[in-house]
Order: structure tokens, then sequence, then C-alpha cells
């Protein structure tokens, strides 16, 4: 293997981080307190609003089902006001993003509606208020469930990042279409899947790692 | 503040009382049930520092009736007070306030997993408001009150029943309530348990004089800690006084039949299917008698067999502690000859025995 190829590899494989880092950092910032929100707005709950509950429900729905390479595309205007260029690394964080928020949106509302909801009568009773239950209560309990739906995330991400090539986005995806592909370099295309499977089978196994780690309802003697 | 201060008060200044005026509360007809009411116009009055236990079946409208003393139910109508306090003329931050002043501990413990014995037990007074330091000074002596001092950074998971039912009443304890509620707080432990829990509240009301309401399907928790007791029946409190009255004398017939098949008083199904009401055709009398007091320990039925040479035939039996006090009840069956003059019935009352006639057999 050539310098040259190393050192290829070596920047797609920090771009692909980089993207990956950026969109699941600001994913998880819009996605979080959605989640949390969708979690608690529905008639009677803490947050009761059930008209903006459904509204945000639809908007998530609609950008999930959008197939990806489509939402990267249809997005290149918005990419453009935001970054000042619809071509890059840092372009594509924005259709990274917004793929990823409403999914993170979703898993972070599954693992909440978990909560056994007499933990939130009795911080009721506590004289709590509906902000206090989210961050002292709710969000530690979910915690084990969040870890591992951001792992999930995490690795759809990475997925994600190698269609991002279509809008001249780097990463590992782009250098396995270009050379291994476009150039007919085939031993560039399996070192990038190796390359992946290493770096996914590492997100995995640290999430769940962190997550059996804030588990506190398993017995561990 | 429209409660004046009592003689009970002044003793014990810790506890606050708890009133309730025309308690209604109708759930509204939904896809999935009917309209359902489940408080008719309750009226209660919890003295401060007493032990006051609701019994009723489930279903009956005990834990609607709990839940509106903190407010986490809103009455359709009637008013609740709370140390003085109209808990229902209170806005979400008023609410949230008085929440402090009344603890609540529930059948399943409502423990955050993730915290600990001593985090669990600091959350109210996190949700307070309060400084670390001031938590940590306050926490320590409630684990050692509920004698979990060396699980104080157990997991909730690494908890007995009874362990965690301790964590739940030292952190209802936390912010120093005026008031304590028991949601079925034994519901779910087993018999030993639910004494060694029944002794603690009762510690924690004798010591700190916090005023006790608990809501029960379970006689054993009413007979072993509650001062006065009501027996709530389809969303209305049909009897309620002394938990010794109550349960040896009560006066309504719901009462009567509730209490009856909750004290094991009720007849095998076999017996009770041939007693008849009428005296006509049938050679025994069935009386149930009553033994309060210092007449449980009486040999009455022995005495009463030689005196009037009547065989007494016992169907069945029982001897409770209530409140303290013993208590018997005895079923028996005497030949119809014998009663034809008063003379039993003069001799069981001047016994101190109460009788109650249920029925005749053939």
């Amino acid at each position: 293997m050539s310098p040259e190829l190393v050192r290829l590899i070596w920047a797609a494989t920090l771009d692909s981080l980089y993207m990956v880092a950026v969109s699941g950092l600001i994913g998880t910032l819009v996605g979080l307190p959605l989640g949390v929100f969708l979690a608690t707005s529905e008639r009677g709950e803490l947050f009761s609003a059930p008209l903006v509950n459904r509204v945000l429900g639809l908007v998530v729905n609609a950008t999930r089902s959008t197939p990806f390479i489509i939402l990267v595309v249809a997005i290149i205007p918005l990419t453009r006001a935001i970054v000042g260029t619809s071509i890059g690394t840092s372009a594509a964080i924005v259709p990274l993003t917004i793929a990823s928020a409403p999914f993170i949106a979703r898993i972070v509302e599954a693992a909440i509606r978990e909560v056994d909801h007499g933990l939130v009568e009795a911080s009721l009773a506590m004289g709590a208020s509906p902000f206090q239950i989210v961050t002292k209560v709710l969000i530690p309990e979910a915690l084990p469930g969040i870890t591992l739906g951001l792992t999930l995330t995490a690795v759809s991400l990475l997925a994600n990042s190698a269609m991002v090539g279509a809008v001249g986005g780097g990463g590992l995806g782009d250098l396995g279409i270009r050379y291994g592909y476009q150039r007919f370099m085939p031993e560039v295309m399996a070192i990038v899947v190796v390359v992946l499977i290493v770096l996914v089978q590492g997100v995995q196994s640290f999430g769940e790692r962190v997550a059996r780690r804030v588990n506190k309802r398993i017995r561990r003697d | 503040m429209p409660s004046a201060p009592s003689p009970t008060q002044s003793a014990r200044p810790a506890g606050g009382a708890i009133t309730a005026r025309g308690l209604t509360r109708v759930y509204p007809r939904t896809k999935a049930s009917p309209e359902v009411t489940a408080l008719v116009d309750v009226d209660l009055d919890v003295a401060p520092g007493e032990i006051y236990g609701v019994i009723g079946r489930s279903g009956a409208g005990k834990s609607t009736l709990i839940r509106a003393v903190n407010g986490l139910e809103k009455p359709t109508r009637g008013t609740v007070t709370v140390d003085g306090v109209e808990i229902t003329a209170l806005d979400d931050a008023g609410l949230r306030r008085e929440r402090r002043k009344i603890g609540m501990i529930f059948q399943h413990f409502n423990l955050v997993s993730s915290r600990t014995a001593h985090d669990n037990v600091a959350l109210p007074l996190e949700f307070a408001g309060v400084d670390r330091r001031t938590i940590a000074a306050r926490v320590e002596p409630l684990l050692e009150l509920v004698g979990l001092s060396d699980k104080r950074d157990r997991y909730p998971v690494e908890l007995s029943g009874g362990q965690k039912q301790r964590v739940g009443i030292a952190r209802a304890l936390a912010t120093d309530p005026k008031v304590l509620l028991c949601d079925e707080a034994t519901s779910a432990l087993d018999p030993e348990t639910t004494r060694s829990i029944l002794t603690l509240l009762k510690d924690v009301n004798r010591g700190l004089g916090v005023t006790v309401l608990l809501i029960t399907h379970e006689m054993d928790v009413v007979k072993q800690i509650c001062d006065r007791v009501g027996v709530i029946e389809a969303g209305r409190i049909i009897e309620q006084g002394p938990t010794y009255d109550v349960i040896t004398r009560p006066k309504t017939e719901t009462a009567k039949s509730f209490l009856g098949t909750l004290t094991g008083r009720e007849l095998p199904p076999m017996l009770a299917a041939r007693i008849r009401p009428e005296r006509e055709g049938t050679r025994q009398t069935l009386l149930r008698l009553g033994f309060t007091g210092d007449t449980a320990e009486e040999p009455t039925i022995a005495r009463l067999s030689r005196r009037f040479g009547a065989d007494v035939a016992i169907l069945q039996a029982q001897v409770d502690e209530i409140a303290g006090k013993p208590f018997g009840s005895i079923t028996v069956a005497i030949d119809n000859e014998h009663l034809e003059d008063d003379s039993i019935a003069a001799f069981l009352a001047e016994a101190g025995v109460s009788v109650e006639r249920i029925g005749h057999v053939a």
C-alpha cells in the first residue's frame, strides 16, 4: 500500500468521523428535547399540548420517510444558506443533521415512554415541576435506552455519510466510490469497507458498554 | 386559617389536619368506558397527629380519595384542606409548594432506579432547591431512622421490598411533612415485612407527630395501626369512627357484610345456604357473639352451657387483636327451646357479650 493511499484513507476516515460527530452532536441537541416533548405532550401529560404534539409528530415522520439521498438534494438551497456552499464535508453535515434529529427524537421518545409512570406521579407528589421531572427523573431513568439509541444513530450516520459523496462531501464512502469504483481500484474499496466495519464495531461496543454502565436496573454482584 | 389550635395540636405540633367536604369525582365517559363516579359527597376529618385508615375493596374510590388530598386528582366538586391550606384552590406553583408538606408512599414504592437509596431520599430536597450541604445533613439521619444507613449507596434493584418501602418512607419524610399519605403501602409486601413497615409508620407517627392517612384493602393494616377508620364503599364513606368500635360493632348493614368478609367472620357457604330467616319449622338458632375487651378472656360459653343445660355448637370462632385490644367472635348454634324466654339473652348481656341473631337452621 502506497503512503499516498494511506494518507488518503486516513484523511477520509477523519472526514467521516468529523461528519458523524458534528451531525450527531447537533442532531442530539435538537432530537433530545424534541423526543422528550413528544413523549410528554399528549393530552393530560406533563407538557400537555396535543395539537403541537401531533404536528411535530407529522414533521418527524415526514423527515424520516424521505430517502436520505433525496433529502440531500432537496435541501441544497438550505445547505447553501447555512454553510455558504452546498459542496464539501461541512455542507454534508446539514442533511446528516436533519436526518438524524428526528431519528434521535423517536428513540428518545420511546425510551422516555418506557419509564414507569409511577415515578412521574411520585415526583409530582414530592412537589417537582415538570422540568425537574424531565431532568432529574425521566432522562436519567431513560438513559440506558437513550445511549443505545444514540449508538444506533451513530452507526446509521456513518452509513449515511457514505452517501454524501453525491454532493461532494468527503469521507470513506466517497473515497470508496471514486477510487474503488470509478478508478478500478478494488483494493481501495476493500480497505474502505474494512475501515467502516472496524468503526461500526468500535462505536457499537463503546455504546453498549456505556449503556450497561448507566443501567442500574440490572443487579450486578 | 380556619382551624383553631386544639389541645391535640399543641401536644403534637408537627401534624396537620386533613379535611374534605363534599368531595365528588366523576370520570367522564371515554371511548373505552362509561362515566364513572369514584367519589360521592365524601366528608373526611383527620385530626392532627392521628393515624386514619380508609378501608375498602378495589374500585371503591380509595385511590381517588387519597390522591385528591395532595392534588394529584382534581375533584369534580368539593374541597380538600390540609393543615389549614385549601388544596383544591391552589394554582400549580402553590400546589408544588404545599406538596412539600405532604409526603406520600406507594404500593410499588416508585423509587428512581438510577439513584442510590441516599439519592432517592435526597430527591424531594433537590426538587425544593435545597443546597447540597443541607441535603447531606438531612438525608443521613433519615436513613438512620428507617434503619438503612448501611444501604445508603445501594441502588433500588439491590434492595428487598421492605427496604425499598423504607427508602420510600425516608424520602416522604425528607421535606419534613405535616401529613403522610400511604397508598396501599404494604399491599406488595409479605405479612412479616408488612408488620415491620407498619411498626415503622407508627413510630414515625408517634415520634414525629406526623398525621398519617392510609388507604388499604387489608383489615390487618387497620387493626394494627389505625386510631380511626372509615369504610368506603361505592365512593361513599359508609361508616367511620374509632377502629375498635367500627370493626367490632359496625352500625350499617353494608359495613357489617363488608367487614365480615374481611375479618373472616363470614360463615362457610355450605352452612350459609341452609340458614333461614324465619324460625318456623327449624330446630336451632344461630347467634354471633362478640367478645370485646375483658370479656374476651372469660369462659362465658361454658358457663352458659352449664347454667341453662343447653348444648352449644360452635360453628366458627376467632380471636383478634384490634387497635391493641382483644376481640373475639364466635358463631354458635343453640336449640330453639332454650331461647323461648329472654334468660340467655339477659345472661349474655350481663356478661358484656354482644349478640347478633343470624338466622335459623333445621
